[in-house]
């Protein structure tokens, strides 16, 4: 559209006499450049072209014209209106008036010229209005450079997106990578300590035993440590598809797949119902594991562990509290031991100081909340809030496909025992 | 009888290998076999070249399949499995390090295999695939 070869080009149309050669003379001698048509069809041609104006004589006002040229005034783009002059007949009776008024309308602009007419007067009036023309050339080149600009814009917004993609996946694949190849080396470490402790019982003193069984320990504790970095990162980064959830399933299942759960399963007590929250299953299932491996862990020695679960309402949110009789942890500390490696504890009891960062960030991805109340020796109450949901809602067993034999993603703080 | 099941281990690293076969020798009487990358497992299975000897090369009743191998993994295996399967599917057990969601589905929808275990294979995984172990 820019930069046409003539942007001047006034289209003529004068049928009788020596209308049409005059007028196009005049605008030649006045520097302009004329094309004169002969019929509609001229006409319909030369609009769809670019014009910068029409003289028009009033006997060209047929039915058959008129339609044309709406059509054209209508299909005009944002910035154009362009000029048409109409030149009125010779003697009466004179409707150039009635005819003005008739092709009058938005975005058109029509000067009537009454005969009998100079050539200097058809010159000034050509000037103004190409002038006026050559002033919506401008708000088009203006236009087209916005648009121009614009898109450079989006082009930018899509070449970042497309580099924050890469870096994302790039990050993925770092992270698949600590997964697999960080861990491999330590799961031969452990194993192969393992095997030494059992294939060379006999022959290994107490003390090389135990050597062994802090191999063992310390490569567990390296392995706990990559698998919690990685859950953080994961619960961090991951999709979170919320959904309803079925507290009650989803509890039996967490008690059910977690070992080190269940083996102190008879010391959970669960208050039911605990009813439906929405949140996202896999990140639930974490969540609660951690808390329910926290509440059994911290118990001073000799003590049985006893953990009750149950919910309150909150407005339209559903509270799930996990209490322990556990050490208990000093108001200092409660708002430490959400942060990554924080932990309240000593280095007696074993964790990685990740656990409950997990679930602080899993549930606020969830537009939950979690907190604490406790005190030192007696025992601590963790909570998880969460919106609640409207039976029924998916139950977690029947989404897990408990049938076949799958194994959930191993835990913040736990993993299943080795052989032993 | 089910004290000496073929078992088939498809897996590229030594150590892990070793560490396997030994949890594994708790729970079967039977062969254990070993192949060493994904490209062997899907020739193996589909007793292509040498493997279509079964004297030699019988067809296991259980496999433990590596997902992370060069050039052919896991996952490929599993895809060569569904498109051609042997003439006696064995039960397919994935045995990885990753606990990635992502090769979880994966393995899932390949809809070939029986089971997801992330390593070490331990006593509970062993036991809930050949149940209690020998002696």
């Amino acid at each position: 559209m820019t930069g046409q070869p003539h942007p001047d080009v006034v289209l003529i149309m004068a049928p009788i006499g020596a209308d049409a050669t005059n007028i196009s003379t005049v605008l030649r001698r006045g520097g302009h450049a004329p094309k004169i048509c002969r019929t509609i069809s001229d006409l319909d041609t030369g609009m769809r072209g670019e014009c910068g104006a029409i003289v028009l004589t009033e006997e060209t006002l047929t039915v058959q014209l008129k339609p044309v040229l709406n059509r054209h005034f209508e299909a005009q783009p944002a910035w154009s209106d362009i000029p048409v002059v109409l030149i009125s007949s010779v003697g009466a009776p004179n409707m150039g008036p009635v005819f003005a008024a008739r092709l009058r309308g938005p975005r058109r602009t029509i000067t009537l010229l009454e005969r009998p007419l100079r050539s200097v007067t058809l010159l000034a009036t050509l000037d103004t209005l190409l002038a006026a023309r050559h002033r919506q050339y401008e708000i088009r080149d203006l236009l087209h450079e916005r648009d121009a600009l614009l898109s450079s814009l989006e082009s930018r917004v899509a070449e970042r997106t497309e580099e924050l993609q890469r870096m994302v996946e790039e990050m993925e694949a770092f992270s698949y990578s600590v997964s697999h190849d960080l861990r491999s080396p330590l799961r031969s470490l452990a194993g192969y300590a393992e095997a030494l402790q059992e294939d060379y019982a006999d022959e290994l003193p107490p003390g090389a035993r135990q050597y062994c069984e802090k191999i063992v320990r310390a490569a567990r504790r390296m392995d706990n440590l990559t698998q919690d970095v990685l859950a953080y990162t994961r619960v961090t980064r991951c999709e979170m598809e919320i959904t309803p959830i079925d507290l009650d399933s989803l509890l039996n299942e967490v008690i059910e797949q977690y070992p080190i759960l269940v083996s102190s399963a008879g010391s959970i007590r669960i208050h039911r119902p605990l009813g439906c929250v929405k949140g996202h299953v896999a990140s639930l299932i974490q969540c609660f594991s951690n808390l329910l491996g926290n509440a059994v862990k911290f118990v001073p020695e000799g003590k049985t562990p006893h953990v009750d679960v149950r919910m309150t309402s909150e407005g339209s949110r559903r509270r799930i509290w996990v209490k322990d009789n556990g050490v208990g942890i000093d108001q200092a500390d409660q708002a430490r031991i959400f942060r990554m490696f924080e932990r309240a504890a000593g280095k007696k009891v074993p964790g990685t100081g990740i656990g409950l960062a997990i679930v602080k960030k899993a549930v606020e991805r969830m537009g939950g909340a979690v907190g604490v109340t406790s005190s030192i020796g007696h025992g601590a109450e963790f909570w998880i809030e969460l919106e609640s949901a409207d039976p029924p809602c998916a139950n977690v067993a029947e989404i897990k496909n408990p049938a076949s034999f799958w194994p959930a993603p191993s835990m913040g703080m736990m993993q299943l025992p080795a052989i032993s | 009888m089910s004290t000496e099941r073929t078992v088939l281990v498809v897996e590229d690293d030594e150590d892990d290998f070793f560490l396997t076969e030994r949890a594994l020798r708790r729970f079967t009487r039977g062969r254990i076999l070993h192949v060493e990358s994904g490209r062997a497992a899907i020739d193996y299975l589909a007793g292509n070249g040498n493997f279509a000897d079964r004297n030699v090369y019988p067809l296991p009743d259980i496999v433990f399949l590596d997902l992370k191998m060069d050039q052919v993994s896991g996952h490929d295996v599993l895809a060569a499995v569904r498109v051609n399967p042997p003439g006696a599917m064995p039960r397919i057990f994935v045995l990885t390090g990753s606990n990635e969601p992502r090769d979880r589905e994966m393995v899932k929808d390949s809809g070939v295999a029986s089971g997801y275990v992330v390593k070490p294979l331990s006593i509970e995984h062993l036991t809930s695939i050949f149940g209690q172990p020998l002696r």
